[in-house]
């Protein structure tokens, strides 16, 4: 099995990796180990790249990210709590409808913020 | 019995108690529950028992706006003739088979559609709806909910969301009316069934407050007059409009208000991830289901609220998913699974494999009511020397909307409880590319009175003391439920009016 690897904070990786970047300075780096194998090819990277180019996107999504996901009191470096608060961000999104419609696709503005990241 | 031509005598008049014109779902089944009273019941069926085209030539008409050039995609010009079938048993002779009642909003007087509601309240027509699953050989609804929870298969569905819920149909065999129940109208001593026989024109006292007899054109055969105390037009959605205005009878909104289901194919995409333990597209929309024996069939969709609709005041509304294989989701598709699961995946020691399930969203609507789409009668006649139809079926930027708003929703929704995510694939303004739900609904409307309806509670003719009419032509609102389970509860619902006022 291939291992992958999902790494936020500043770091970067290559090749098919899925990285997400969120602009927390270094003492705020987290590495997460990600077994993407059944879902590749993996192409979030152009809807991230398509929301970017609207209006209504923000200028620096990692930060934004970092933003929220602190304001919901998830700890960065616990797997576990970012996991959560990742997850109650994007159904929150929904029932707030603070969502974006991206090539039809409509997607809480958290995963944006997410998809903008991949590199 | 069976009437033959060889029985009639053309120089003296056929008469009858009741007289139905139309042997379709309401016409056989107003035939079957006046079956063995003491009425002389007379069915009427303008084609034979088995489809002909000679008969169904005279369904031909004029299409004046079915889709629009260039907004709407292409046209629909055989609508009129490949919608409906005309022998006996009608369009029950194709029809799919697709039961639900309407909902009770859509039967309120709701102040964002005009025209009003109906007459009648969902309440008031339960037990019919109840008597009708029978013949049309389903289990009964859940009289509180108006569907069940299904049994057998595990279905996931949606009930306590604010805006989008489950709503279930059930798969009558289909119950082909024609062949299921004419040996039961045949051995009925008062019930006469004459075939080939073509209305041709309802005559009226100068008043017109009541129709004295009726013209009826035999195939090969000689003109008949026909008399009755009672007459009953359950000619069809179209056809009873027409009926109507080769009689001069009614008021001005007869033929007016006509709707069918806007169907949009190809509405949306769906993704679903399995966080609320769906395992596919199936979980979300079949289950199969055993009542008395007899496998039947029970089908999900997703639907909106009334409180939703009250809020964004859109119409009824349902999303039917449909399967596509896992390798033909798209790239973008893809995407969105994988962003998903990556989400879900964050911070498990072994994260699991999964299957992401893709689908196709079939989206349909109900329509408001609108005097301005309707049925005219042409400028071209028919063998019979009849004007045929002429059909302005509208549909909206309003009617657009309500499905734009409610697809909206139900994105909003499967991503709040985390089942997948939704693309849509209708623009934001302007009319998307649709097609009819073959459904041919609201020319004779039931309405409070005659300014704005055909019909009365009772589906009496408005100032009319002896004509009914049967059928989907007298559905104030069209809902977003296929029609034949109401158009049958209708009808037995008259058929119990007219035996209770029976002179």
């Amino acid at each position: 099995m291939k291992r992958r690897e999902l790494l936020i904070g500043g770091a970067s990786i290559t090749g098919s990796v899925l990285l997400a970047t969120i602009g927390c300075g270094p003492t705020q780096t987290v590495t997460l180990e990600v077994d993407l194998e059944p879902l590749l090819p993996i192409e979030a990277e152009p809807l991230g790249a398509a929301w970017r180019k609207l209006a209504s996107a923000d200028a620096d999504p990692a930060a934004a990210l970092f933003d929220d996901l602190k304001a919901r009191g998830v700890v960065l470096q616990d797997p576990a709590s970012l996991h959560a608060g990742l997850r109650d961000a994007i159904r929150d999104d929904f029932g707030r409808r603070r969502t974006v419609e991206v090539r039809g696709w409509v997607l809480s503005l958290t995963e944006c913020r997410l998809f903008a990241l991949i590199r | 019995m069976l009437l033959s031509p060889a029985d009639l005598d053309p120089t003296q008049p056929l008469t009858a108690d009741v007289c139905i014109v139309g042997a379709g779902a309401a016409g056989i089944s107003i035939a079957r529950s006046l079956a063995n009273t003491s009425l002389r019941v007379l069915l009427l069926e303008g084609g034979g028992e088995q489809p002909s085209e000679r008969s169904q030539e005279l369904y031909r008409g004029e299409m004046a706006t079915v889709y629009r050039k260039g907004k709407w995609g292409k046209e629909d010009r055989n609508y009129l003739m490949r919608s409906r079938l005309r022998y006996f048993g009608g369009t029950t002779n194709h029809w799919n088979g697709w039961c639900r009642p309407l909902e009770p909003v859509e039967f309120s007087d709701r102040a964002w559609v005009p025209h009003g509601g109906w007459p009648i309240s969902r309440d008031d027509l339960a037990p019919w709806y109840r008597k009708a699953t029978d013949v049309v050989q389903i289990p009964p609804f859940d009289p509180e909910e108006g569907y069940g929870r299904p049994r057998g298969r595990r279905m996931v569905c949606l009930a306590d969301s604010p805006d989008i819920i489950t709503r279930l149909f059930h798969w009558s065999p289909p119950t082909r009316f024609g062949s299921q129940y004419r040996q039961e109208l045949v051995d009925a001593p008062n019930v006469r069934v004459l075939l080939e026989a073509n209305a041709l024109r309802a005559h009226a006292t100068p008043e017109r407050q009541h129709v004295t007899h009726l013209d009826v054109q035999l195939e090969d055969g000689p003109r008949l007059t026909v008399r009755a105390s009672r007459f009953v037009f359950a000619c069809g959605g179209i056809e009873n409009a027409r009926l109507m205005l080769l009689s001069e009878l009614g008021s001005d909104a007869v033929g007016r208000y006509f709707m069918d289901h806007p169907h949009l194919r190809y509405a949306g995409q769906i993704v679903v991830g399995d966080e609320l333990g769906v395992k596919g597209l199936t979980d979300l929309y079949f289950a199969a289901r055993r009542e008395g024996g007899q496998p039947t069939r029970t089908l999900g969709v997703f639907g909106t609220s009334a409180a939703f609709q009250a809020t964004h005041r859109t119409l009824g509304f349902s999303a039917q998913l449909r399967s596509r294989r896992k390798e033909e989701l798209n790239a973008v598709g893809e995407a969105v699974v994988a962003a998903q699961t990556v989400v879900r995946d964050l911070g498990r020691p072994k994260p699991q494999t999964w299957t992401p399930y893709s689908g196709l969203v079939m989206a349909r609507g109900e329509q408001a009511p609108n005097p301005d789409s309707r049925v005219t009668l042409g400028d071209d006649t028919d063998r019979l020397g009849l004007r045929r139809v002429r059909l302005d079926w509208q549909v909206t930027e309003a009617d657009a909307r309500s499905l734009r708003t409610s697809m909206e929703a139900l994105a909003h929704e499967l991503g709040r409880v985390g089942i997948g995510r939704l693309r849509i694939r209708l623009k934001r303004d302007g009319l998307p590319e649709l097609r009819g739900g073959d459904h041919h609904i609201g020319t004779t409307r039931m309405s409070a009175g005659p300014t704005n309806g055909v019909v009365d509670a009772n589906c009496r003719v408005h100032g009319i003391d002896n004509l009914w009419i049967a059928g989907s032509s007298v559905f104030s609102t069209s809902g977003f439920a296929n029609p034949t389970l109401t158009i049958t509860a209708l009808a037995l619902r008259l058929a119990d009016h007219l035996r209770r006022e029976a002179p």
